[in-house]
């Protein structure tokens, strides 16, 4: 397949909010078992060792209508509760055998207890992280939290989750997350070949599809972009903070880079960047799991950053590796994690003289043009005073 | 119609005692607090819902809550413009106006609510139970006070338990980081039987306490469960726990209500007591602030009086049966932060309204959403949903905000009330209807 056969397949993915591939998948033998998650982080090794397809569920996008799910929220909270729960109470989500709903805000840790209360027969489980970092002290609350995961899912599905089978599936995340480091790294590197659109969309499949096929899908595709000869434009680079949860639409993305900029590092999905580092096969699995979450894994607003001096060193050192030159913060209206925190990340910026626009979004934003301009006039002032 | 008379008697009694002592109390706090760079007493700043007041008190430090801050400020028409200076140096319109509301107060010189300059918290101690926003609030205090910052993270009860790893892991990181820290930065050596004594006294009030918030159940209801009872929250909610003073607060409350009970009287509010109980609620939400008069007024002047709340539990669900343990100190903390109203599932928060309905009688359900709080906001339209279903009994939704007065519209609320309040009528009258045919 050439790039654009490859991300045409990652779109159809990305627009199907039916979850084809998911439920062929499902129907094609009666053992699988399919578990949708929540953004930030869930350990899908677990699901995988256990034969269970994990399915990231962001929202409803732009594209689907919100009927069912209004009526569950004011006007003052996010968007991607309520498509969650249209994409639930549609039936779209009726082959799914359970839910995880991560520890990212109170926004999404209640929707776990509604998830409850809406679909009483359903696996649902609030998955907590540590925010306290020391292996004795919140990573053996990790480990327990982990084996009681492990044991819900063996519950669930039937299968005995065995250490074996959880080293097999952490190897195969470590090549799934080291494709999705080069594919950064080859953006980074040749932004003009590898657009953020096909990025974004390769990720996304990775929401939906067996890790080993994403595996595939991403070598092909990075095979083929490294060789293209598309024009360099004269973008600024920048990087995207901020959008971790409800994702933005699209178009969005899209304006950013034909307003003039290359998108050269960001925070959508971040499950598929959360273990920074190869986690090891040897040993206790969920250890390992444990120790890669507390001292290697990716910075974002649903962490508690334990050092003062530590706030902001993740984006300024993204800034550096990836030779940014400005940072767009770009939040879901009513994001608490992301509001809160940017204020703490601007002022690093400014100590650093870095660059940087802030904007809010929805998932079902349709007026791009204002972002198109906001963006337009921030490349345009970094080509004019870098 | 107007249902109250204002009985300058009943005001005067009620404020020679209880609301006096409640009062001192409160001011007193604040006076400890501005007089620490005199009395060299160490300040420990943290939050109300899962806060350690018995173990601060071990190390003789005096407890400084961001949020009650906030409250005195909006109480006293303050905090708008707190707020708007937080917004001006970046900080969201979305966001909690408590954190701005606090940010602001420190741009404008920190005062505090005596008229005398707050200083800095020597320790900020993230008790991180039920609220996300917590977390990133200090880490933001953090950021202009530069002090010590202890993070007690308390798991949240996600299947509607606590299990044993989420107790163990508070106790855990209370003999690491909460007690060394304290020790540290006090300079007083941890000692568990003073913690105990402390417990044993908390113990004690929460008993008055509970009989005080039961008292509702009687008809007419003594006590208004939700303006009223936040009076009677302060001392218990913020630096009193474990002391004394709180012991005794409660036994003098406690006894007013009784003797309320045998007069067969209702609650007393601002203007008086109310003559005629027509209307019980059971009110599920924080309240607001700003207009929080003006908002008690548009029951009380109905005759409405709210006979079960959740605000009332943010602090401790005493009513369900804890007390500090004094046998099981640390054990006994941990379950405390683990079962902070906020932190307990919705399934387990709609059981809760529900019991509330049921075992108070009340009319109806009626949420106050706050825009700020996605902890308690986040789900309430179906936790109105779910007690409609199980009870029969009618909800309402009323939105407004905790300290930002641009979001009380007063003609809003008091519409939705109004005809709130005919439907229960209407209701009354089809049961009367129905039960005579
Ligand atoms: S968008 Fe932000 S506030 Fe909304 S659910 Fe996600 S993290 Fe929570
Ligand atoms: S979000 Fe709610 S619980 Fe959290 S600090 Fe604000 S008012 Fe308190």
């Amino acid at each position: 397949m050439s790039t654009a056969e490859i991300i045409k397949r990652c779109e159809e993915l990305y627009e199907d909010t039916h979850f084809t591939a998911a439920r062929e998948w499902k129907a094609a033998d009666p053992s699988r078992r399919v578990i949708g998650y929540m953004p930030v982080y869930v350990p899908r090794e677990i699901m995988h060792a256990a034969n269970m397809l994990s399915l990231g569920i962001l929202g409803g996008g732009d594209k689907l209508e919100v009927i069912h799910g209004d009526a569950y929220y004011q006007s003052y909270i996010c968007r991607i509760p309520r498509s969650t729960i249209e994409l639930g109470k549609s039936g779209r989500l009726d082959f799914v055998d359970g839910m995880l709903f991560p520890s990212i805000c109170d926004v999404i840790r209640n929707l776990s207890g509604m998830w409850k209360l809406m679909f009483p027969s359903s696996y649902v489980r609030y998955f907590d992280v540590p925010q306290n970092y020391k292996d004795d002290v919140g990573g053996n609350y990790y480990v327990a939290e982990l084996q009681e995961l492990r044991e819900g899912l063996e519950k669930l599905s039937g299968n005995k989750i065995t250490d074996e089978a959880l080293r097999n599936s952490i190897a195969i995340y470590n090549i799934n997350r080291a494709l999705i480091r080069e594919l950064y790294d080859l953006r980074a590197e040749m932004p003009h070949n590898v657009s953020s659109n096909d990025v974004y969309l390769l990720n996304r499949a990775g929401m939906v599809l067996p890790v080993e096929e994403h595996n595939e899908i991403l070598r092909e595709y990075m095979d083929k972009a490294a060789q293209q000869d598309n024009p360099v434009r004269d973008n600024c680079r920048i990087i995207i903070n901020g959008s971790f949860c409800e994702q933005p639409p699209l178009n969005l993305i899209r304006s950013v880079e034909m307003a003039g900029c290359y998108i050269v590092d960001d925070d959508y999905m971040l499950i598929n960047r959360w273990l920074l580092n190869e986690v090891p096969v040897d040993g206790d699995p969920l250890e390992n799991l444990a120790k890669a979450f507390l001292h290697e894994s990716a910075d974002s607003a649903a962490k508690y950053c334990d050092r003062e001096e530590d706030v902001g060193q993740y984006l300024l050192s993204t800034v550096r590796e990836r030779r940014a030159e400005g940072v767009i913060f770009a939040a879901p209206s009513f994001c608490d994690p992301a509001l809160l925190e940017r204020p703490m990340l601007t002022e690093r910026m400014k100590e650093h003289e870095i660059p940087h626009i802030s904007f809010k979004y929805a998932e079902n934003s349709g007026q791009m043009q204002p972002i198109r301009e906001q963006a337009g006039t921030f490349a345009d002032s970094i080509k004019l005073w870098s | 119609m107007s249902t109250k008379t204002a009985t300058p008697t009943a005001v005067e009694s009620q404020k020679d005692s209880s609301m006096l002592m409640q009062k001192r109390m409160i001011n007193s706090n604040y006076d400890a607090l501005t007089s620490a760079p005199e009395t060299g007493r160490k300040v420990c700043s943290t939050f109300v819902p899962g806060n350690l007041n018995e173990l601060i008190q071990c190390f003789g430090m005096i407890n400084n809550l961001p949020e009650t801050n906030a409250i005195q400020n909006a109480m006293r028409q303050q905090s708008g413009g707190m707020i708007q200076t937080a917004e001006r140096q970046g900080h969201s319109e979305d966001v909690c106006t408590y954190v701005k509301a606090d940010i602001g107060m420190m741009s404008k010189g920190n005062i505090a609510p005596n008229g005398k300059p707050m200083p800095n918290p020597d320790m900020l101690l993230l008790s991180y139970t039920g609220c996300f926003t917590f977390m990133k609030w200090f880490e933001l205090l953090r950021q202009e006070y530069k002090c010590p910052t202890v993070m007690l993270q308390v798991p949240y009860q996600g299947d509607g338990e606590i299990t044993q790893n989420m107790r163990d892991f508070v106790v855990k990181q209370l003999k690491e980081e909460v007690i060394p820290t304290m020790e540290q930065v006090s300079g007083v050596k941890f000692d568990i039987d003073r913690l105990r004594e402390n417990m044993r006294r908390s113990a004690q009030a929460e008993d008055d306490l509970v009989w005080v918030l039961e008292s509702a159940k009687n008809k007419p209801s003594p006590i208004d469960a939700y303006f009223g009872a936040i009076y009677y929250l302060g001392p218990m909610f913020t630096a009193f726990r474990g002391t004394q003073e709180a012991v005794d607060y409660y036994k003098v409350l406690r006894k007013e209500i009784e003797e309320r009970i045998a007069k067969s009287q209702g609650p007393i509010t601002p203007e008086g007591e109310i003559q005629k109980e027509r209307y019980r609620l059971v009110v599920e939400g924080p309240p607001n602030w700003t207009n929080f008069r003006e908002f008690w007024k548009m029951f009380y002047e109905e005759g409405a009086v709210v006979v079960a709340s959740t605000y009332t539990k943010v602090g401790g669900v005493y009513d369900q049966g804890f007390r500090h343990d004094a046998d099981n100190p640390l054990e006994s903390l941990a379950d405390y932060c683990l079962g902070c109203y906020t932190n307990r599932n919705l399934p387990k928060r709609v059981e809760l309204l529900e019991q509330y309905v049921n075992e108070y009688e009340a009319d109806g359900l009626l949420i106050n959403s706050i825009k700020s709080c996605n902890s308690f906001s986040a789900g309430q339209l179906m936790m109105m949903q779910e007690i409609e279903k199980r009870t029969g009994a009618p909800g309402a939704f009323v939105e407004t905000d905790l300290v930002d007065p641009r979001y009380f519209s007063a003609a809003n609320v008091k519409n939705r009330l109004e005809s709130y309040f005919q439907m229960i009528e209407q209701r009354r009258q089809g049961r009367m209807i129905a039960t005579a045919s």
